[in-house]
């Protein structure tokens, strides 16, 4: 009787821990499915954007810049080129980031002062971007596979819209612990992501005040990245963006980097 | 005394006209797929001497500079103008020591895929060093402020054609620096020439007649050759950057002339003059005279001998939380002062490493490790066959990249020059900034740094960037 009692206990305990396993198994694949997507979605070709980004402190000032920020494809990876053009204090500072496949983006800041490009070197990326709050880690995309991914929920976002609710856990180094993403599925877009640092609190939120389809592509015209650790804004708008206009190869350059 | 408005009218040419010309024209507003933009800035520089340690230093100056730039880009095509005005005086003295109005950087660029082609007076850098020197010797500097102005600061435009070829893996580029320019430098009457105020002092000081006539005959001409625009004393340079690992290399080769010039004799007394010049002593001033030189014994020329130089330059090697980059170079042909004060033409393996880092409350800084290695020594005036310096940069910004503290150091390991630069800088509103901060320079008066001992000084800067 009890030898019995006992293989109907195990038993259960097998079937649901394998459904359990099994469950969280489909979660992790759906939450990276959906992952997958938003880092596959077609976001042109290459894009030219004119963006006003606005810096926000805890008393309510603000300091405006205006940048420029040019988009290329090159099969799976993307390099970008963001120049600061107002105001002088800044104007000539700029940046490329340039996906690899496999490995970290290559990182290059360039300084007026210094005359020469610096390489952003992996434990650097950390450091804020030219004292945004967005981190030269911000500054590249995340590959899906570099995060272990949970489906939270589903839930109400932006204006009448569902999203999946995600957490990404990253496998490797990052200064974050985990990140929760709230994913409009339809638009494949990410809408709001919260940044745990290391003590398990929440430290940054980034946040889509704004959307547009622009030339038959969602586009985020208004995003906004708040540390609440510093209590400090970056709103960054996008005054005018161009998709697919064949910007070429050589805009990705360390030598228009530096001579720009 | 000389007024501004006039000094400036004089010198005021055709390319300051067509910097103005096209600074002003933007703002019409072109419309298409041209941009164009312009900006400026306008610097103002008081320097106080510490210690009036003679009375021929410059106690306090006040150095004024307006800048203004324009570019124009449509599709792959560039053209970039910019022009300079700066002015020098001296407090108390009531004269104003000189004005330049000159046209700095004048070029145009053509870009594809695969080709891009620059020509016209351009800045170019290479190497990896920050505000050193070891194989970035592209353009002259100006040094007729020492080390006052930062590395960028103190390149002299030149006339070049800078061609690249964009590989798939790699970058290939080409100069080529048709005339020959040398970095500005200052021999005698200020507080930065090579021979400070040595001159004045003579000729002012308590010493014999003949002591003052034969130093007030002293000159340093050009020599002809190289001071000629012809493609005789053209320079060129051949880069090709690739990445090796994870690491940006470049390997190089150039021809270039030493931009400093050596001081060559015309005759054998010429090398008790430098003796003098070098060392000056009542000793050395008396051995001077008692040869009694004539005209021809006082004259100095300046040269500027060839060097072939291949050299490289990579970043960035990761080591644990830090970045180490670093240039290099072999130079065939440096010109030396022997001991004798005659000159001699070495050899010359040069490297210089540099350590990044950022803590993790923002600190920044870099260590940057420079070694000269003199091949086949033998016995120089001022260079053992090692010598290492080392250079500290310390950085820290608050209120948002608002204020900023800055802290440079160069200390000579070989022979114990120093020089310290702090610095506090605010950044206000509407692209003014307003900096305070000195120069301390140590060592013995043979020693780069140490040369200027009695020229430390705080200076204050106001600098409005439009």
């Amino acid at each position: 009787m009890i030898k019995r009692w006992c293989r109907i206990v195990i038993s259960g305990v097998i079937l649901v821990s394998s459904v359990l396993v099994y469950n969280i198994f489909a979660q992790e694949h759906s939450a990276k499915a959906i992952m997958d997507k938003v880092f596959t979605r077609y976001d042109g070709d290459d894009s030219y954007s004119e963006v006003e980004m606005v810096l926000l402190d805890k008393k309510g000032y603000e300091r405006k810049r205006q940048l420029e920020i040019y988009t290329k494809d090159y099969g799976k990876l993307i390099k970008t080129y963001i120049k600061f053009t107002e105001p002088a204090d800044i104007r000539g500072t700029a940046f490329l980031s340039i996906e690899n496949e496999g490995k970290d983006n290559t990182q290059y800041l360039y300084l007026p002062a210094l005359g020469r490009a610096r390489r952003i070197v992996s434990s650097q990326k950390k450091l804020r971007f030219v004292n945004t709050d967005y981190t030269y880690e911000d500054m590249q995309r995340r590959r899906p596979e570099d995060d272990k991914h949970m489906f939270l929920r589903e839930e109400a976002c932006g204006q009448g819209e569902t999203c999946a609710v995600i957490e990404s856990v990253p496998k490797n180094n990052s200064q974050y612990t985990k990140r929760i993403n709230w994913v409009d599925r339809n638009k494949e877009l990410i809408l709001r992501t919260d940044f745990y640092g290391r003590n398990g609190r929440m430290i940054k939120r980034f946040k889509v005040l704004s959307m547009k389809k622009i030339d038959n592509i969602w586009t985020a015209v208004d995003v906004i990245m708040e540390d609440f650790t510093n209590n400090h804004k970056t709103e960054l708008k996008i005054e005018s963006i161009s998709y697919n206009q064949g910007i070429s190869d050589e805009m990705f350059s360390l030598r228009v980097l530096e001579k720009d | 005394m000389r007024c501004l408005a006039c000094a400036c009218w004089k010198k005021i040419n055709v390319y300051f006209l067509i910097v103005m010309f096209l600074f002003f024209v933007p703002a019409s507003g072109a419309k298409g797929e041209s941009t164009i933009q312009s900006g400026g800035e306008v610097n103002i520089r008081l320097f106080q001497d510490t210690k009036e340690d003679t009375a021929y230093e410059d106690h306090e100056q006040v150095r004024t500079q307006f800048d203004v730039w324009t570019k124009f880009k449509k599709n792959g095509f560039s053209a970039y103008v910019s022009g300079r005005t700066e002015g020098e005086w001296l407090i108390g003295d009531d004269t104003q020591k000189d004005v330049d109005v000159t046209l700095r950087q004048a070029y145009i660029s053509a870009d594809s895929d695969r080709w891009a082609l620059s020509l016209g007076k351009q800045v170019v850098t290479w190497g990896k060093l920050d505000n050193v020197i070891v194989v970035d010797r592209i353009n002259p500097q100006d040094f007729r402020w020492f080390v006052m102005d930062d590395k960028q600061e103190r390149k002299d435009p030149v006339w070049m054609m800078q061609a690249h070829y964009f590989g798939d893996n790699y970058d290939a580029e080409l100069l080529y620096i048709p005339f020959f320019r040398a970095s500005k430098i200052d021999f005698f009457g200020s507080d930065w020439a090579v021979f400070d105020h040595l001159k004045e002092a003579v000729e002012k000081g308590n010493y014999s007649a003949s002591a003052k006539s034969i130093i007030s005959g002293v000159r340093i001409k050009d020599k002809d050759k190289l001071t000629q625009d012809t493609f005789a004393n053209g320079e060129w340079g051949i880069r090709f950057r690739n990445r090796i690992g994870n690491v940006d290399c470049a390997f190089y080769y150039m021809y270039i002339h030493s931009r400093v010039p050596v001081l060559r004799e015309k005759t054998s007394k010429g090398n008790t003059l430098k003796r003098f010049l070098y060392t000056p002593s009542v000793n050395s001033l008396n051995e001077l005279a008692a040869l009694n030189p004539a005209n021809e014994d006082l004259v100095l020329e300046k040269e500027y001998p060839g060097m072939n130089v291949i050299g490289g330059d990579f970043e960035t090697i990761i080591i644990g939380e830090y970045g180490l980059r670093g240039e290099y170079g072999l130079f065939l042909g440096a010109p030396y002062l022997r001991s004798d004060f005659s000159y001699v033409e070495k050899d010359r393996l040069s490297f210089g490493l540099g350590i990044d880092h950022t803590t993790a409350q923002d600190w920044y800084y870099n260590l940057q490790f420079i070694e000269d290695i003199i091949l086949d020594y033998e016995e120089l005036f001022a260079q053992e066959e090692y010598s290492h310096e080392i250079t500290f940069n310390l950085k820290k910004d608050f209120l948002r990249g608002n204020l900023l503290f800055a802290l440079d150091c160069a200390y000579s390991l070989s022979y114990g020059d120093s020089m310290f630069n702090p610095e506090v800088r605010y950044k206000f509103n509407g692209g003014v900034e307003a900096a305070l901060g000195g120069f301390i320079f140590e060592g013995d008066s043979t020693t780069l740094f140490g040369r200027y001992n009695a020229k430390d000084l705080v200076y204050m800067e106001m600098k409005y960037r439009f």
